[in-house]
């Protein structure tokens, strides 16, 4: 009871509610009794401790942030970074004590390995002939003259084809190829491109093959048909088809000499 | 990791500001200083872990006050005030003697933040047992502690004046008990506290 009369006396001390006279009193006594300064001091700061929202709010994001060191940690632990003014004589972890003795070595090591695994890459080197097919393949524009809106599929060919959307405009292809035999070749030609931008290589050949000779497509035709024989990794026949393209003169030349020259 | 680096001021703000991205680099950048620290002084890991997060802690009471001024690096800061609380702990734990501690680059901290220091301590110890209280505890002191009246918490509760009154002296003086019976109170009691 005696210490339920004291705890509501600090109470009102501190929530202010003393009368003057009560709180100079109070006060004095605090002087004369450490152990009563102590008490309201205790009691003063459980109600800041409590209340420093500012503070605990802190601490969660220091949990969070410590949570995913700890994970990061777990995943690819490092070396302990040295503070000290000079290498102490002995250290207790084995690892830190491993790295101090042998840690120029293990560093001249990592330096050597990782020189092994990037030096190959900064020598320039020939490219791949898949990598000049990728340098190089940029799909033909689209000539198609529309021939009025009745004319959907054409138009719905175009839309895909423009925006890239290659394996749809392939569909539509098909749909012309059976609709409109007098554009065969065009359509081919078309669908050598598709076949080439979606990957379907072999289907590209076989699309373009047949107008290497076309007056009118032969050149675009044998230039593709180059590009996808590069793809397939067959340089020589690339490169026959990239020859004649130079010795024609053609529009495709400087950029089948300059595939020529890397090759 | 980002290998971004920020200016002292920046982390200071970023403290501030409770930025996760500048307490990430703080912890990325000065945490395995201080576990080699630790470590080699008869500590833990964990422990330095424990200790990184309580000196942050200090560092964010110390920011928002308004004389704040950092007149050493901020890391060497840190490190001080991690190494105060370490030397601390080896005292009171008795794990070792000063004279073997090994040590390093260290500022000699002010008065104002060694008191920072222990009464962040005093505040996270009182918090971690009012936690430990029942929930209708917690409220009644948390209300209580807001300067709520009594008849508007009671009212709250859906209960008496008198009960609530009751409760705050058995909950407030359980808590009290539970803190006095931690050694760590004793350790971090001073000025006022000091017997």
């Amino acid at each position: 009871m005696e210490k339920e009369v004291l705890f509501d006396r600090i109470d009102r001390y501190l929530q202010g509610m003393m009368e003057e006279a009560e709180r100079a009193a109070f006060e004095k006594e605090m002087e004369q009794q450490p152990t009563l300064k102590q008490e309201v001091a205790l009691h003063r700061e459980l109600a800041e401790a409590v209340g420093e929202k500012e503070v605990q709010a802190f601490e969660a994001v220091l949990n969070k942030v410590h949570e995913a060191y700890r994970s990061q940690q777990a995943a690819q632990p490092a070396p302990v970074v040295s503070m000290k003014r000079e290498a102490p004589a002995g250290g207790k972890g084995f690892l830190v004590a491993a790295w101090r003795r042998h840690g120029r070595y293990a560093l001249a090591a990592a330096v050597v390995l990782l020189a092994l695994i990037f030096l190959p890459r900064l020598i320039p080197q020939q490219p791949s002939p898949e990598a000049l097919f990728a340098a190089n393949f940029e799909p033909f524009p689209n000539q198609f003259q529309l021939r009025g809106e009745q004319d959907s599929l054409l138009n719905q060919f175009a839309a895909f084809y423009g925006q890239q959307q290659y394996s749809q405009a392939l569909q539509v292809l098909a749909q012309l190829e059976a609709a409109d035999p007098s554009l065969k070749n065009q359509l081919a030609f078309y669908r050598g491109i598709c076949e080439l931008a979606t990957g379907n290589t072999p289907a590209a050949i076989e699309a373009l093959q047949p107008l290497q000779e076309s007056p009118l497509l032969g050149e675009n035709a044998r230039w593709y048909l180059a590009l996808a024989y590069l793809k397939e990794g067959q340089t020589t026949t690339a490169s026959q088809l990239l020859n004649q393209l130079v010795q024609e003169g053609s529009t495709y030349a400087p950029k089948a000499k300059k595939i020529l020259d890397q090759l | 990791m980002s290998n971004h680096s920020f200016t002292d001021l920046e982390l200071i703000e970023g403290i501030r500001n409770s930025d996760e991205r500048k307490l990430s680099y703080l912890y990325q950048n000065y945490l395995p200083g201080i576990v080699r620290y630790v470590t080699q002084n008869s500590g833990k890991e964990a422990d330095a872990h424990d200790m990184f997060q309580e000196a942050l802690i200090v560092l964010f009471r110390k920011v928002r006050q308004e004389d704040f001024q950092l007149t050493a690096s901020l890391q060497a800061y840190l490190y001080s005030i991690c190494r105060h609380l370490w030397l601390k702990h080896i005292r009171d734990s008795r794990l070792g003697k000063k004279s073997e501690i090994q040590e390093y680059d260290a500022v000699d901290l002010d008065a104002d933040t060694t008191e920072e220091i222990t009464k962040s301590g005093r505040m996270r110890l009182f918090r971690h047992y009012f936690k430990l209280l029942d929930e209708k505890c917690r409220t009644i002191l948390e209300l209580y502690f807001e300067k709520i009246p009594m008849r508007e918490i009671a009212q709250r509760l859906d209960t008496t004046e008198g009960y609530v009154k009751k409760r705050k002296f058995v909950c407030k003086n359980k808590l009290i008990e539970m803190i006095r019976k931690d050694h760590r109170y004793q350790e971090l009691a001073f000025g006022e506290y000091q017997t």
